[in-house]
């Protein structure tokens, strides 16, 4: 009898008292321990310790738990709170099909939902899906068409802000280069993993590979004012990203059932979502992303500018003007940002688009590619990383007072989360307000403004909301190009 | 403050931790499946009283477990608390096809886990010294006689740091099966793991449990 031998049967006895062991292989078990003491022993050795354990007290929990309990679920926000608003207000699409191709969405993670909990007791965060998944019962607006309102200024803005799409080899190779990154400033970058405008189009132009066509086709529909879909809503944000994980995002949510559009239903639940994909679907893809990616798994949503616009009223303090009509320049934001998304993508090594990605020291507005001479070496990069996790001062504080500041906060938020005993996830988010991250990034992406974010919220701890963060990601192609004029050059896979 | 979870409960004599008797193991009015799934339905619609009997049934199983887990009062409360609010703010995602308390260890489950590797990851200190150890000790039971309460306790606190000292993933499939008597299968759908794998951590376990008692008693006897 080897010691493998003896290794499997103890385990085996070990089911066998628990009256777990199959038929056939229990009876064998029993025929040993009419003819073998050793193994009755062992028998023993397992029935004493689970016998022990049975015999441990019971704890029962303390009288005011569920008065505790009680009162905390009456303090979460009813129907209207802002939180539920605004989210309600997100038109949900889960818009990841059958057939659906992966398409890379340059954006910034708006508002990245990380609920925090606010109760005083020290207690562990609820996580994005949850947060998710809770909007999704929530949700409350089945007609998502409100694209269709998206004025060409605004949709031309909010795509510089939003989606390009790309290929599944540029997915995965962007994937790769991001896996070759450093957080920067406390932030994370974002791959999302997003969808096709509807199950028919994806699944037909995946059966035609066309997905790119498919999305650049999209866009012109939703600026004509008469979409037949509804765009691209939400996108599982893998984070931190990498190819692996992307792929197995990419994987999962490949297998997510699609339901028929505008199914007939009695059930409200599944009627606010029907026509993405089901909830069985969803809560699976969400359960399974975030058992894969143990380090935590975000979600990103994206919203329509008219969804902006109320998130804006929502957020504004009560006393204040109300919110400006976006400005010109902050429309060209969005075209900045894409200008430096192609920096980067045009970059011909993948060591070239780090380095120009993680480039400090603001360029000037509309600056060309970054020479050589800007780009910082590989352990530049990295050494962002480190000061904003070190509370160390060094000479790049006085080059970079906003990384510094960025460092400093990151540094204040770990200490504030690890006094609450906050046992979210992941690094430490930057708590904030986002003007300032707004000019954070604006070393990384030329002529960056943050037309869209609203200016630094209060309200924002009403709702419970204490973490923001902003991740951008890059992608090549425009969105107004033909499929047959896009760049068919695919990003060089590291 | 809404008392009603807490009314159906007799007043205890301790604070945050009871010896459970035979009347605290019976089951709560809760009159079946049925009424269970009413009450998941008031409950996805907002109704906190419905939630509230759900929490009512099964805060001292899910409890039990996360002090199991946590070998710590204040960590088994926050941890259970939290459990019943994920579960009260995800159950727009409950299946109704599944079990409740299934899902709810699921979640109660996860979080004991992350709980723990972020402990890990972050020690932390008591700024009140001596609190841990009592903290640790739930009272002995009432049934025995002064040296059989002092033995029995004695064991338990052994059993306890035993316990307490198993790698997570061994720790919750040890409780779930002999202090929660689920079976391999539920335990799989808990832990979201496969049946074979279950049966290995539940053994492993066992197996470093026996371990480390029988190196204790060794060390009694030769008075390490």
């Amino acid at each position: 009898v080897t010691p493998a031998d003896k290794a499997q049967l103890s385990e085996e006895l070990s089911a066998y008292l628990d009256g777990e062991l199959e038929p056939p292989r229990s009876l064998e078990v029993e025929a040993l321990l009419t003819e073998a003491r050793e193994v009755r022993d062992l028998l023993h050795e397992h029935r004493r310790v689970s016998q022990r354990l049975c015999a441990l007290p019971r704890v029962t929990a303390p009288i005011d738990l569920g008065a505790m309990i009680h009162e905390q679920i009456q303090s979460i926000p009813p129907t209207v709170s802002p939180k539920r608003a605004f989210a309600g207000a997100a038109r949900i699409h889960l818009g990841v099909t059958g057939a659906a191709a992966a398409i890379l969405l340059l954006a910034f993670s708006f508002w990245d939902f990380e609920p925090v909990s606010r109760h005083a007791a020290p207690s562990p965060a609820l996580t994005a899906a949850d947060e998710l998944g809770r909007v999704m019962s929530e949700t409350d607006q089945p007609d998502d068409r409100q694209w269709a309102k998206v004025t060409p200024e605004e949709l031309e803005a909010l795509q510089g802000l939003g989606y390009v799409g790309g290929s599944e080899d540029d997915a995965v190779a962007f994937a790769d280069v991001l896996d070759r990154m450093e957080p920067v400033g406390g932030r994370e970058t974002s791959v999302v993993l997003s969808a096709a405008p509807s199950v028919g189009e994806s699944t037909a132009a995946t059966d035609q590979g066309e997905i790119p066509t498919l999305i650049a086709k999209a866009s012109p529909e939703l600026a004509g004012g008469s979409p037949t879909t509804p765009g691209p809503l939400i996108q599982v944000t893998v984070q931190p990203p990498s190819a692996a994980s992307f792929r197995r995002a990419l994987a999962l949510a490949q297998t997510v059932e699609p339901t028929k559009k505008e199914q007939p239903t009695a059930d409200r639940e599944r009627r606010d979502y029907a026509g993405s994909a089901s909830p069985d679907s969803i809560s699976s893809l969400l359960r399974a992303l975030d058992r894969e990616s143990p380090d935590g798994v975000r979600i990103t949503m994206n919203f329509a500018l008219s969804e902006i616009a109320q998130a804006r009223e929502i957020l504004r303090e009560p006393t204040a003007e109300p919110s400006p009509a976006p400005t010109a320049s902050e429309r060209l934001a969005g075209r900045a940002i894409r200008a430096g998304a192609d920096q980067v993508m045009d970059a011909p090594t993948a060591q070239a688009r780090k380095d120009i990605f993680f480039q400090r020291g603001a360029p000037p507005v509309g600056a060309g590619k970054p020479s050589a001479s800007r780009a910082p070496t590989t352990s530049e990069g990295a050494s962002v990383q480190r000061e904003s996790n070190s509370p160390v001062a060094d000479s790049d504080d006085q080059r970079h007072p906003l990384v510094a500041a960025a460092r400093q906060r990151s540094v204040e938020s770990t200490a504030d989360n690890a006094g609450r005993g906050n046992l979210s996830r992941g690094p430490a988010p930057i708590v904030g307000d986002m003007a300032a991250q707004a000019q954070l990034l604006q070393p990384y992406v030329p002529g960056l403004l943050m037309p869209w974010i609203p200016p630094a919220p209060p309200a924002l701890a009403a709702w419970g909301k204490e973490s923001i963060s902003l991740g951008i990601t890059v992608l090549p192609p425009p969105v107004h190009q033909p499929a047959s004029s896009r760049p068919t050059e695919t990003p060089a896979k590291p | 403050m809404p008392m009603e979870f807490a009314e159906k409960r007799e007043p205890k004599p301790t604070i945050g931790v009871q010896v459970d008797d035979d009347s605290a193991r019976e089951p709560l009015a809760f009159d079946s499946e049925a009424n269970e799934a009413q009450l998941i339905r008031r409950a996805k619609r907002g109704d906190a009283e419905a939630f509230g009997q759900l929490v009512t049934h099964y805060q001292d199983r899910v409890y039990n477990t996360m002090y199991r887990m946590s070998n710590n009062h204040a960590d088994a409360m926050d941890l259970t608390q939290t459990a019943f609010l994920k579960a009260f703010q995800a159950l727009g995602r409950f299946d109704a096809r599944a079990k409740f308390y299934t899902w709810l260890f699921r979640i109660a489950a996860n979080l004991a886990t992350s709980h723990y590797r972020s402990r890990v990851r972050r020690p932390t200190l008591s700024l009140h010294r001596g609190d841990d150890a009592q903290d640790h000790d739930p009272p002995a039971p009432q049934e025995a006689g002064p040296d059989g309460r002092a033995a029995r306790s004695d064991l338990s606190q052994r059993l306890e740091r035993a316990l307490a000292s198993l790698p997570e993933d061994f720790r919750v499939a040890v409780i779930l099966k002999d202090l929660e008597d689920l079976d391999y299968s539920t335990i799989g759908e808990i832990l979201e793991v496969p049946l074979g794998t279950v049966r290995s951590r539940i053994h492993r376990g066992r197996r470093m449990l026996r371990e480390i008692l029988t190196r204790e008693e060794q060390l009694g006897d030769t008075g390490g």
